[in-house]
């Protein structure tokens, strides 16, 4: 399964850097990547950026945090806002609800792994 | 929360989130030290996580620079991670731990609030007894984790 562009938005390069290699070694792949290192980087990339196919994104966050950067995006983007998978070292119930009504694909616990991409992305390769 | 706080469980789970995050993203395996003498923490690093929810506590880990070495090397892909900050590798390391721990203690679906990671000039180790104090062995290299102390807000 290829995606036009991927943008993946976390405070942490090396989180970042494992997210990529994860979502590679799951069979995915990307035309380009592109990074962000908060919810504020992020959305100004969302809006700029008109061929992102899938945004991966964590929770924890300064600047802006996750939760926040989905809500924005959604309103801002409008129809535009690419389908969005979000990781996070923990699992915060009701910010988890909140994100689910934004329409989120899932949730990946951390640490990330390809077969965790898989399980929520489907189509992969082993 | 405090009030019912098990240090026997958050004991166990501590050990259990260091333990997965090891094998997961180091692949070192780790187990309680056997060694009697007393951990002497110089020189490594010393990294924390600040709790707010669901307990006012942190997580404080000293990694001797062998197992730091270790831990980077194991998460930097060839040719990638001379480009990256060596710092931020242990502190996404501490990150995965604090997550599993509160996912091991308290579930999944929790009100969470974490500050983000950081690395220590010093141990701080002033504000009193660890709730939790873990000494552990990576594969012959000895390392220690603490929970606590306990905070309480006013």
């Amino acid at each position: 399964m290829t995606f036009n562009a991927v943008l993946i938005v976390d405070d942490s390069p090396t989180s970042r850097m494992i997210i990529r290699r994860c979502f590679e070694m799951a069979g995915y792949q990307a035309d380009k990547f592109l990074f962000a290192g908060s919810g504020r980087e992020g959305l100004d990339i969302a809006m700029s950026e008109s061929g992102i196919g899938l945004v991966i994104t964590d929770i924890n966050m300064p600047e802006m945090d996750g939760p926040t950067f989905i809500r924005k995006m959604r309103r801002e983007c409008g129809g535009r806002g690419a389908p969005v998978c979000v990781v996070s070292s923990v699992g915060d119930g009701s910010v988890v609800e909140e994100l689910r009504s934004f329409g989120i694909l899932g949730v990946i616990k951390k640490p990330v792994t390809p077969a965790k991409f898989r399980i929520l992305l489907g189509g992969g390769d082993d | 929360m405090i009030e019912s706080f098990s240090g026997e469980k958050a004991s166990s789970a501590l050990y259990a989130a260091v333990r997965d995050t090891f094998a997961d993203m180091a692949f070192l395996d780790v187990c309680p030290s056997a060694e009697t003498a007393p951990l002497r923490a110089g020189g490594g690093s010393w990294a924390s996580i600040d709790f707010l929810k669901p307990l006012s506590t942190k997580i404080l880990c000293w990694f001797p620079a062998g197992l730091a070495d270790r831990i980077v090397e194991s998460l930097r892909p060839d040719g990638e991670g001379e480009r990256l900050d060596r710092e931020d590798f242990l502190l996404e390391f501490l990150n995965v731990i604090a997550g599993n721990f509160l996912t091991n203690y308290f579930g999944w679906s929790f009100a969470s609030k974490l500050q983000l990671p950081q690395i220590l000039t010093t141990c701080g180790d002033s504000e009193g007894k660890p709730l939790v104090a873990l000494d552990l062995d990576a594969e012959g290299l000895r390392f220690r984790v603490e929970l606590g102390p306990a905070r309480r807000r006013y």
